[in-house]
């Protein structure tokens, strides 16, 4: 029914891959909806979907899409831009401190020269074995969180921390306003914790593998740059007693990589044998030819390439490339994101009469509004349990409504811990199979015992990550709602929602007649 | 084990979170820091609260956390019960193995926390909040609780508005040996004692200590009665001796000081009053008791304090003497001048001298005073007028303080240690803070259940006010003593 001379809006193409300030911006817009009554979301979100032309597969380009489409239109706060813009400061400063202080290296170790020659020993241990140990750690941090978490020093912060992490030095020293961004996308509650993390872990990788391979471009830059410069008098020295012999296999086994493509850069046995030098002879022995002196440079840059670069290089694009994978899980496991992409993607029917009605029949009343944090509405067509009794079973649910209405199994109550197990993963698969949440109503009066958050941890390892779990709370008041919130919160599961608007019959009649039985003041209870 | 049980009651204090534990130990333990907090999990240690008198424990309550995984528990002693083919008498056994378990620790935190103290001898208070439904959830709980073999009483505590106490009695009653009613916030002395009375019943061991204990308490609370007694007397005291003055320049309307000085008074009658307060608190076992007052308080002071006009100027010397003084003063040096005269007649003029001396001279100081007090030596004045307010020393005034302390104590001496709102003192005490049952005081008004401070005051007629006016009109000052007796009455 819209005016027909109106044009048709753009059709959405498609975006690229989400960024970071795609995904802090799909948190912040998401958590802004909670509020919204269910009917104009539906509206919203299916008009912008009904323009999206991006295959079905691609559900983190299509939430790309939407946020990108809803920022365009503006009005609500997308703090997004202005954190990833913080991000990209931060990876700059790094990657310029990392450039400067390789030059600085590399000038370093080149003019330290105590007997008139620099001691290729001392060059390579600066330039590649030094960086090497840092990249050892940097290795560390990027295994698997469980093995992470037995190392020490790597696995002393929560979550992708680590002591040795410069990034997060360089992220402590930055302006107020950009380290407040960041912080408020990484120190927003455990939930949102378990999804960041992965993007902490390989952004700072990321960032810090940058600043590396910017420290190695400018030691090698440097290194050339006083090659070509200056006259360098190249030499070897070591305390331990080495044979000539011995150097030569080290070097030559060093040299391998590039020994094919680049033989003048293996060090001769000769040369090795005549720029040795000793403490007590501060000369040179006077019949060893001059350039001898100025062909070690060819071995020192090449080891500068292959064992401090192009490490660092690989490493670099490692962390780019998992942090690219994980901004892609992190969009679709957003919590409300799989809510979004069916609102998006499934076709809005709408029966009822009027524009202003609330199609999709969700109670948007001042209640709803107020519990916004983590609320959601009733899922429609998920699969029931109900918790210690919370709602009978049959007859009385049924009478009042639709068969779906009756919870499709029970846990908890009389019914013993195996019980439990089995519930839980009758319910998973029936989730799985037909695609929907999974819903347990509790009694909302009674406090949250940790054997139904066992169950909850149990059904959420039977269902994996991504799939929603709404606690359905039966009969409870406000103060009862928050201590639930506050239960379910600290869980740390970003698919778990609650909500206190349930479409079923308490079991005890008593209960509906006295909704606000649970809303007791704090006081007393202990 | 067997020692800990003859020796010593302990009670364990049990049930689901947040049904009220901590708040049934903080009444009976009269310990307002008992923490209790609405979030369930509050208590994650069991923690003992032992009744001394002079050292010697009489009894121990056991504030314990709530069950968390009961069905765990129990399944663990089914399935052990079914491996050892055990019969009922092993339970609880059972039940000690499973809280000595190492892996128990941490896995069954909460449970082998709450049950350590059963296991080891202790009776068992099952608290249930009776103002929510019963549940299946609370019979493995119960289960768990029956396997131990101890003696046990369930407490019902309606902790909300709806009443489901009925329905919690019939369950109740075929898991434990007695159900009782107890509304840990709102229960007066003479209940808790009922309930203590009622543990000693749940085993013949227990009996003897809790009578004993029961005893010891009812003269504590009348020793306790008899401090608050006292400091309400020394405020008493004080409050009527109380004045404020300032000293003003000759030229100042003394009217002008009225407003600012009554006020000056009333911050520390107020102050006296606080002390008061804070000491009859203490008292009773309360530490950081907030009480809140309605704008009554301050009317009903305001109306006492109209009644006698506390208003009063008088002059000042530079030489610390007031008009009064100098009149004194001036009597006397007239009164030897005439007596000169009296003398030198050979008594003849019967001492007329020295009086009319005495008069004219104590005239000629008053009138001077004020003359005195206008002159400047170098610019300084010799002196000036003083304000002064107070004493208040008006029955009504004495009425009103009285009334107000006395209501102070007794909702002090009847309150649960688990409350932690506010007390409210003022026209409006609600339903926590009703009249003193006892309505010899109350002068056949108390029908309505808010019964605040005016009705405290209108009921201290004169016949019982007399003993403590005469006791505060004393020769030397008021006699803290007989006020203090006084005021005890009066508390009864």
């Amino acid at each position: 029914m819209h005016a027909i001379d109106q044009p048709a809006p753009p059709p959405i193409r498609d975006p690229g891959r989400p960024n970071l300030a795609d995904w802090l911006d799909l948190i912040a817009l998401l958590e802004h909806d909670e509020g919204l009554p269910a009917g104009e979301l539906r509206r919203r979100d299916r008009a912008i979907g009904a323009r999206v032309e991006i295959g079905a597969a691609q559900s983190a380009r299509w939430l790309t899409a939407w946020v990108r489409e809803r920022r365009s239109e503006g009005g609500e706060d997308a703090p997004g831009v202005a954190t990833a813009e913080a991000v990209r400061w931060a990876t700059g400063i790094l990657g310029l401190a990392g450039l400067v202080f390789g030059a600085s290296a590399a000038l370093g170790a080149l003019s330290f020269q105590p007997q008139g020659r620099i001691n290729v020993v001392g060059v390579l241990a600066v330039l590649v074995a030094a960086p090497a140990v840092l990249l050892l750690f940097a290795l560390l941090n990027a295994l698997p969180a469980r093995l992470r978490r037995r190392l020490p020093l790597v696995g002393s912060e929560p979550e992708g921390g680590g002591l040795l992490q410069p990034a997060r030095w360089v992220l402590r020293a930055l302006p107020q306003r950009l380290r407040a961004a960041l912080e408020r996308v990484f120190g927003r509650g455990r939930a949102l914790e378990r999804l960041a993390a992965p993007i902490q872990r390989w952004g700072l990788l990321a960032a810090s593998q940058g600043a590396a391979v910017a420290f190695q471009l400018g030691a090698l830059v440097a290194t050339l740059a006083l090659v070509v410069f200056s006259d360098l008098s190249f030499g070897w020295s070591t305390t331990l007693r080495i044979e000539p012999e011995a150097a030569h296999r080290a070097t030559t086994l060093l040299a391998t990589p590039w020994a094919g493509l680049w033989p003048e850069a293996v060090p001769s046995s000769e040369l090795i044998e005549q720029t040795r030098f000793f403490r007590i002879a501060a000369r040179p022995a006077p019949d060893v030819a001059p350039e001898l002196f100025g062909q070690w440079w060819r071995f020192v840059v090449a080891a500068l390439v292959v064992y401090g670069l192009a490490p660092r290089l690989a490493f670099f694009v490692f962390a780019r490339v998992r942090l690219r994978r994980g901004l892609d899980r992190a969009m679709v496991d957003a919590p409300g994101a799989r809510r979004l992409l069916g609102r998006m993607r499934d076709p809005l029917v709408e029966t009822a009469a009027g524009d202003d009605g609330d199609a999709s029949g969700a109670p948007s009343d001042g209640a709803a509004g107020a519990e916004r944090d983590g609320s959601v509405p009733w899922p429609e067509g998920a699969v029931v349990l109900s918790w210690a009794g919370a709602v009978a079973r049959g007859p009385g649910n049924d009478a009042d409504g639709p068969d779906a209405l009756a919870p499709h199994g029970e846990a908890g109550g009389r019914l013993s811990p195996a019980d439990d197990l089995a519930a839980a993963a009758r319910a998973a698969e029936a989730a799985r199979e037909r695609d929907r949440p999974v819903a347990i109503l509790v009694r909302g009066f009674e406090p949250p015992l940790l054997e139904l958050l066992d169950f909850l941890a149990e059904l959420r390892r039977q269902l994996g990550t991504g799939h929603e779990i709404v606690v359905g709370l039966v009969g409870a008041g406000p103060g009862d709602v928050a201590t639930w919130r506050r239960r379910l919160t600290a869980t740390g599961d970003p698919w778990l929602a609650w909500t206190s608007d349930v479409p079923f019959v308490p079991e005890d009649t008593g209960l509906a007649a006295a909704p606000a039985v649970g809303a007791h003041e704090g006081n007393g209870r202990g | 084990m067997a020692e800990a049980r003859e020796t010593l009651p302990v009670f364990a204090v049990v049930g689901h979170p947040n049904k009220g534990k901590s708040s049934l130990v903080a009444t009976l333990a009269q310990d307002d820091r008992v923490p209790i907090a609405p979030d369930p999990g509050t208590t994650t240690t069991a923690r003992r609260y032992p009744m001394r008198v002079d050292g010697d424990v009489l009894y121990e309550l056991v504030d314990t956390p709530g069950f968390q995984r009961a069905r765990g528990v129990l399944a663990w002693l089914q399935a052990e019960a079914q491996r050892a083919d055990a019969s009922a008498a092993d339970r609880p056994g059972l039940v000690d193995r499973f809280v000595r378990a190492p892996d128990h620790r941490e896995r069954f935190s909460d449970e082998v926390e709450l049950l350590a103290p059963i296991v080891d001898g202790a009776g068992i208070l099952y608290v249930v909040d009776g103002s929510v439904p019963y549940g299946a959830e609370y019979e493995a709980e119960m289960e768990v609780l029956r396997w131990t073999g101890r003696p046990s009483l369930a407490v019902i505590n309606p902790i909300g508005e709806a009443d489901y106490v009925d329905e919690w009695r019939a369950a109740l009653g075929q898991y434990f040996r007695a159900v009782r009613v107890f509304d840990a916030l709102d229960a007066d002395f003479d209940k808790r004692l009922e309930l203590l009375r009622s543990f000693g019943e749940l085993e013949e061991d227990f009996r003897d200590a809790l009578r004993t204990a029961i005893a010891v308490l009812g003269a504590d609370r009348k020793a306790r009665r008899k401090r608050a007694a006292t400091e309400i007397a020394s405020l008493l005291a004080e409050a009527t001796t109380l004045a404020v003055e300032r000293r003003i320049g000759r030229d100042e309307q003394a009217e002008h000081q009225r407003q600012g000085l009554e006020e000056e008074f009333r911050q520390a009658l107020r102050r006296l009053e606080r002390r008061e307060r804070r000491a009859v608190e203490a008292i009773h076992d309360f530490h950081d008791l907030e009480v809140d007052e309605d704008e009554t308080t301050e009317h009903e002071t305001a109306q006492a304090l109209l009644q006698d006009d506390l208003f009063d100027r008088d002059t000042w010397l530079v030489f610390g003497l007031r008009g009064r003084d100098l009149a004194t003063a001036g009597a006397a040096a007239g009164a030897a001048a005439g007596g000169t005269i009296d003398v030198a007649l050979g008594g003849a003029s019967f001492l007329a001298g020295a009086a009319l001396g005495g008069v004219v001279g104590g005239v000629l100081g008053w009138l001077g005073g004020d003359r005195l007090g206008q002159l400047e030596v170098m610019r300084q004045p010799l002196g000036g007028q003083v304000v002064r307010y107070g004493p208040a020393k008006s029955p009504n005034f004495v009425a009103v303080l009285l009334g107000r302390a006395c209501l102070h104590e007794r909702l002090v001496a009847r309150r649960a240690h688990a409350r932690r709102d506010r007390l409210r003192l003022g026209g409006d005490a609600s339903r926590g803070d009703p009249a003193p049952a006892d309505g010899g005081t109350s002068g056949g008004s108390g029908e309505g259940p808010a019964v605040g401070e005016g009705e405290e005051r209108r009921a201290l007629d004169m016949r019982r006010l007399r003993p403590v006016l005469d006791a505060l009109d004393g020769a030397d000052g008021p006699d803290q003593g007989a006020l203090a007796a006084a005021i005890e009455t009066l508390l009864e």
